[in-house]
């Protein structure tokens, strides 16, 4: 039975939110297991996560092209902003042991490194 | 191109509805995971059809004439303890048997022998010896590394007992890894709260005379333990399950065992005739959701999380 364009429509929208709540749980997950490593990865796989995460994506990104949705990368400062200061918290806690001389240089290399990826994969194209 | 996402207004009252069904769904999930990681519980099993499989938590199972006796070790203290036990089908069914549980270490629990005093040898003392980023128990021209923290601590070990000074280690033997399940190496010294003194050796626990041995006192690494832990346990009897009538079940409060120190639980199973054929046990440590399990929580996790910044050891 084929669905019609509004079911469709539906699920794409529900899967959105979706995907949103996990993408929310894995950054908590992620900020919580750097303050503390174990205290979630205990109880939560986060390989599970991460396979639950890419099939919400794959199959986001399929009814997006049956639906012939676009996908226009719009990237506003605050977005950038936030995912900065995200990775900014993320690669420090993980350096805790380091000198703060050397947290600095690996975070701020680090930075550089996945805004070229970033560059290089989304922007350039 | 823009996207045109707008639904219908039938569809539109499905999304709204869908919407609040994934966040009931997501707010109820989260509260089932904090209650998890607020009062988490253990899980331990031992399969009889498969004794060596790697999925047995249990450990040192004996079977004798008509008893079975197991441990299930843990550092943490647990409100009550929940005891399934599931019998084969061509088992005769449970009659009368208990289930008896005694918290202590492994080594407190070892039978008392006699110490030969004529050996007219020292007794030496186990040294706890930070060797890089590893802790090794060593003494007796022996050493045993230990796999983590917590069962350093777990084991009654304390960091601040550890030696300052540098020892060389490479003259001492390597010996097991000791894991949370393990029991003290051997020269281990028990110190008892009636101020007995007890030495590990061969599987047994040897009472040592302090008028022989009095230096024995003054080591550093004596491990604390009640005596009452040998004698006071928690009993109940398995009931059968109403509908699956090969499984019984039991509940232990273990408020009480939680006095003594101690991460070795030691259940023995008693009344249980050779007709009676277990197929697997499964155990599972639980905590009450009270406010001093909460706060005691938060007070580990809050110096675990000191520990990791600061740098300094638990």
């Amino acid at each position: 039975m084929e669905l019609d364009k509004n079911k469709k429509l539906l699920i794409y929208k529900i899967l959105e939110i979706i995907i949103f709540l996990a993408f929310f749980v894995w950054s908590a997950a992620l900020l919580a297991e750097s303050i503390l490593p174990g205290l979630i990865s205990a109880h939560l796989s986060f390989l599970r996560l991460a396979v639950f995460s890419l099939i919400l994506i794959v199959m986001l990104s399929a009814l997006g092209k049956i639906l012939g949705l676009s996908f226009d990368l719009k990237i506003k400062k605050w977005h950038c902003a936030i995912a900065a200061i995200f990775g900014i918290i993320i690669i420090s806690l993980s350096l805790i042991k380091f000198h703060w001389s050397e947290i600095i240089i690996i975070t701020t290399t680090s930075l550089f490194i996945i805004y070229y990826f970033f560059k290089v994969l989304f922007i350039d194209n | 191109m823009k996207n045109n996402l707008k639904l219908d207004e039938k569809n539109k009252k499905n999304f709204r509805i869908s919407v609040l069904f994934i966040f009931t769904i997501f707010i109820l999930g989260s509260l089932c995971f904090f209650y998890r990681l607020l009062f988490p519980s253990e899980y331990f099993m031992q399969s009889f059809r498969n004794m060596n499989s790697l999925k047995n938590t249990v450990t040192d199972v004996s079977q004798s004439e008509n008893s079975i006796s197991f441990f299930a070790s843990t550092p943490q203290d647990f409100s009550k303890i929940d005891i399934s036990i599931n019998l084969e089908k061509k088992s005769d069914p449970i009659s009368v048997s208990q289930i008896n549980v005694k918290k202590s270490y492994k080594s407190f629990f070892y039978p008392e022998a006699e110490l030969r005093e004529s050996l007219g040898t020292d007794i030496q003392e186990n040294l706890l010896v930070a060797s890089e980023e590893s802790y090794f128990i060593a003494g007796n021209r022996q050493k045993n590394p230990i796999d983590n923290p917590l069962t350093l601590t777990g084991l009654g070990y304390a960091f601040e007992n550890r030696e300052t000074g540098e020892i060389d280690l490479s003259e001492y033997e390597k010996e097991d890894l000791l894991n949370i399940s393990s029991a003290h190496p051997e020269g281990t010294i028990l110190h008892t709260d009636k101020d007995n003194y007890y030495l590990i050796e061969n599987g047994f626990k040897k009472k040592i005379n302090l008028s022989e041995y009095p230096y024995v006192k003054d080591f550093k690494n004596n491990i604390s333990v009640q005596e009452g832990s040998l004698a006071i346990g928690e009993v109940c009897h398995p009931d059968q399950h109403p509908f699956f009538k090969r499984r019984y079940s039991c509940t232990i409060s273990a408020e009480k065992l939680s006095r003594f120190s101690g991460k070795d639980y030691r259940f023995e199973l008693s009344d249980i005739p050779k007709s009676v054929k277990i197929a697997k046990i499964d155990l599972e440590f639980k905590k009450t959701p009270n406010k001093s399990n909460l706060f005691l929580f938060l007070a580990d996790t809050k110096n675990k999380i000191r520990a990791r910044f600061t740098g300094e050891k638990l």
